[in-house]
């Protein structure tokens, strides 16, 4: 089987213009469309290969190389280094009748020589893709088996068994070579080789016997195929042949020794490039590993077997150890990533607590924030808003080291604030109205009001009405204090245990409506003559001018609303007719009531007591 | 339309205004400009679409002070260096189609420093890779015959009668 197609190739590519786009190259030949599922069944893709690569038969879109003008694709290749190049021409047919079958491309191999280093031959007649050929094939020349076999000398790649075949002793050859003393050929076979191959014998080209020295001929050698020793065609006495055998033979030594020079080189980069990759990997695994919590030096860590094995980090070792160790590691990481955001998150918890307590002692700072009254931290912290300040969802949150306080998130925790406020309200009016509505004897007055416009529900303003109206206090569930919504809301409760003032709480459910409570502000409005839907505010203007005829301790005094609501509420219950015992009176008429209701005693006391007029 | 802007017209009729001398990056276009002189007509650009005239926009924006490189070293210099500026590399960080694209349309534009930037990184791709990576990376198919791979293997001109 001779190189035909590859000839063709070169012959096509030569007579082609050479301006063509890539993929224009060989336009004619059915063979380079590319295969889909239609042509599959076609007689002429059965011809292509199967096997051997993911790549063969399913070209896929990005294929944008091939779309590529000749020109750029030269471009590409001006910076390619000579193995490379050497494989990219051996790609399919189109690469191979650009790189090999273009003449005016031959430039790129010499580029390419250079860009890997590799010295320049001395020894005529092999062509720098010859060279690629030797160094980056991996098979052999003769039966395309795999083989890492190459002689420099005789510049071939030959497996053993083709070896033994085409490589002879020039003993073996069936003209007396030995006719010649001391022949050139005979030199030149064992000169080169003998310090690189075990076997000392002198050996020949098999072409040698075939085609370059016609037997029989005395004094003159025939030379028919150049094959780099000598011109071709030309021909030599067998001095000058010998000469030329001779100057060829130190030449190709010469190659020989540059070429292996280069590849030890080569190794030695190559190892250089391995090591340095082993080496970086082993730190960053290193590194991974101290990051999640190994301590190098410990015991322990000394002793696993993973650590040891990454100590001698090659390839091998990495590609059994890489599944376990990134296990391992991903276990770890879930570990630590999870206690280090328990941290933070209770780190951040605790910052923002002491933010809300420094604001609740900070009244002035608060409402600048549009935050006051502030509930307690209990309900404070679980706000949503509030809750992404210290809840950390992902380690790289943890990592954050800016990340926002109550201060920055004001307006949207405002925002949470109102919107529970206006919860509190709608609950708040729904409470009082269905009181009202089954109370016994409803004010005409507010009769009106319980009615809402629109029969769907309250408007806004009328639920505003109807939580400003002075009967619709509530009592704290705590501490027990009346007022009207929203300033309860402002009130510090008074705990029993732990004695403190906290914040008013911003639930509802923390708050009762009774009906005792609306009677008695009821009955506060008609003792202070007012009408029974006054709001709060005409309530409030009244002072401390309640007080309580039922002789307990709140009756020697002159009290605000909220207390006297609270004295009936726990002194006289609901349904007591308590209504005339309760006045509205200045603390001075307050005062002068009381002397005069325990004047008789005074005088009695100061008769006996020896000290008149005290 | 200023005598500093230049007004380009891609292929799917999308117009750009662009400081003259980012747009004499282009030797073709810095030749067109020559040639019509001051015009407010938009110069066509039929083979390079918005998406990628953008991008090598981008290139020459950046490059757009960058001395003219000399002609006759310029092959040398290409040939001697594979190395990409940081920026570049950045720049060039596209996928695989992109890539191609602003390829053909530095060539197009005839763009050297762009073009040899791209070729660069392609040949980096390709470098250090054996045949079978070289085609699963570009996706190419492999459209030897099994007899022709024979023979591409063996290479054994070295036995033939010439």
């Amino acid at each position: 089987m001779t190189f035909q197609l590859a000839a063709k190739a070169e012959r096509a590519m030569r007579e082609s213009d050479e301006d063509e786009p890539f993929h224009e190259l060989d336009s004619s030949s059915d063979e380079d469309e590319a295969p889909d599922s239609n042509k599959g069944a076609s007689p002429r893709a059965s011809k292509l290969r199967s096997s051997g690569g993911g790549a063969r038969g399913t070209k896929g879109t990005l294929c944008g190389i091939l779309d590529l003008p000749l020109d750029v694709l030269a471009g590409i290749c001006e910076h390619l280094d000579l193995e490379t190049l050497f494989h990219l021409s051996r790609l399919n047919k189109r690469f191979f009748k650009f790189l090999r079958g273009n003449s005016t491309l031959s430039y790129l191999w010499e580029w390419a020589r250079e860009e890997s280093g590799l010295p320049e031959l001395a020894a005529p007649c092999f062509s720098t893709v010859e060279l690629a050929n030797l160094l980056f094939s991996k098979y052999c020349q003769n039966c395309a088996r795999t083989t890492p076999k190459a002689d420099f000398l005789l510049r071939v790649r030959l497996c053993q068994a083709c070896s033994k075949n085409l490589i002879w002793d020039d003993r073996d050859l069936d003209f007396p070579l030995d006719n010649f003393a001391d022949t050139a050929l005979r030199r030149f076979g064992p000169h080169a080789q003998a310090h690189r191959v075990p076997d000392p014998r002198p050996r020949l080209h098999a072409d040698c016997k075939r085609r370059w020295i016609k037997a029989g001929v005395h004094n003159v050698i025939r030379i028919e195929k150049g094959a780099g020793f000598i011109e071709s065609g030309k021909d030599y006495t067998f001095q000058e042949f010998k000469d030329r055998c001779f100057q060829v033979s130190i030449l190709r030594d010469q190659d020989g020794d540059a070429i292996i020079e280069w590849q030890q080189q080569r190794v030695i980069e190559q190892d250089k490039i391995r090591q340095a990759r082993r080496v970086q990997r082993r730190e960053a695994i290193e590194a991974r590993l101290v990051e999640r919590g190994w301590q190098p030096h410990h015991p322990e860590w000394k002793a696993h077997s993973l650590v040891n094995m990454a100590r001698d980090l090659n390839d091998k070792i990495w590609s059994s150890i890489r599944g376990k160790l990134e296990t391992f590691l991903q276990a770890q990481e879930a570990e630590r990533d999870a206690a280090h955001i328990a941290v933070v998150q209770e780190r951040r918890l605790f910052e923002v607590e002491q933010e809300h307590t420094g604001l609740v002692a900070d009244r002035q700072l608060a409402t600048s924030l549009g935050l006051y009254p502030l509930p307690p931290w209990s309900e404070f912290g679980q706000l949503a808003v509030v809750k992404k300040l210290w809840h950390v969802e992902t380690i790289d949150e943890a990592y954050e080291d800016d990340y926002p306080t109550i201060v920055t998130e004001a307006s949207a925790i405002a925002d949470e604030l109102s919107a529970l406020h206006a919860a509190f309200k709608s609950g708040l009016v729904n409470q009082f109205v269905g009181i009202l509505s089954a109370f016994e004897q409803v004010p005409v007055a507010i009769q009106s009001i319980l009615e809402p416009a629109d029969p769907s529900g309250f408007s806004a303003d009328e639920e505003d009405v109807i939580v400003g109206l002075a009967c619709c206090a509530l009592t704290c569930g705590t501490c027990s204090l009346v007022d009207v919504f929203p300033r309860i809301l402002a009130h510090k409760c008074k705990q029993n245990w732990p004695p403190a003032l906290v914040p008013a709480s911003c639930s509802l459910a923390q708050y009762k409506v009774k009906e005792a409570g609306i009677a008695a502000v009821l009955s506060l409005l008609a003792a202070g003559k007012l009408d029974a839907d006054a709001p709060c505010s005409e309530l409030d203007a009244l002072g401390s001018t309640f007080t309580c005829l039922c002789g307990s301790n709140i009756s020697a005094e002159a009290v605000p609303w909220q207390n006297m609501v609270e004295h009936i509420m726990l002194y006289h219950g609901k349904g007591q007719a308590v209504w005339d015992d309760v006045v509205a009176e200045s603390r001075q008429e307050a005062l002068e009531r009381v002397f005069k209701k325990h004047e008789k005693n005074l005088r009695w006391a100061g008769r006996y007591g020896g000290d008149d007029g005290a | 339309m200023s005598a500093n802007k230049v007004k380009l017209s891609t292929s799917d009729q999308e117009e750009f205004d662009v400081d003259r001398d980012v747009a004499n990056r282009s030797v073709l276009i810095k030749n067109m400009l020559e040639d019509l002189g001051d015009s407010d007509q938009a110069i066509p650009l039929p083979n390079v679409s918005a998406n990628v005239l953008k991008k090598v926009l981008e290139w020459c924006e950046h490059h757009k002070k960058d001395p003219e490189p000399i002609a006759e070293d310029l092959d040398d210099n290409r040939r001697k260096t594979t190395e990409i500026s940081d920026w570049d590399a950045k720049f060039i960080q596209v996928d695989q189609e992109m890539l191609f694209e602003i390829i053909l349309a530095a060539n197009y534009l005839d763009i050297k420093p762009l073009l040899d930037v791209g070729c660069k990184t392609v040949a980096n791709m390709i470098k250090g890779k054996q045949p079978e990576e070289i085609r699963k990376l570009f996706n190419i198919v492999n459209d030897f015959t099994p007899e022709e791979e024979a023979q591409i293997k063996k290479e054994n001109e070295w036995a033939e009668d010439r």
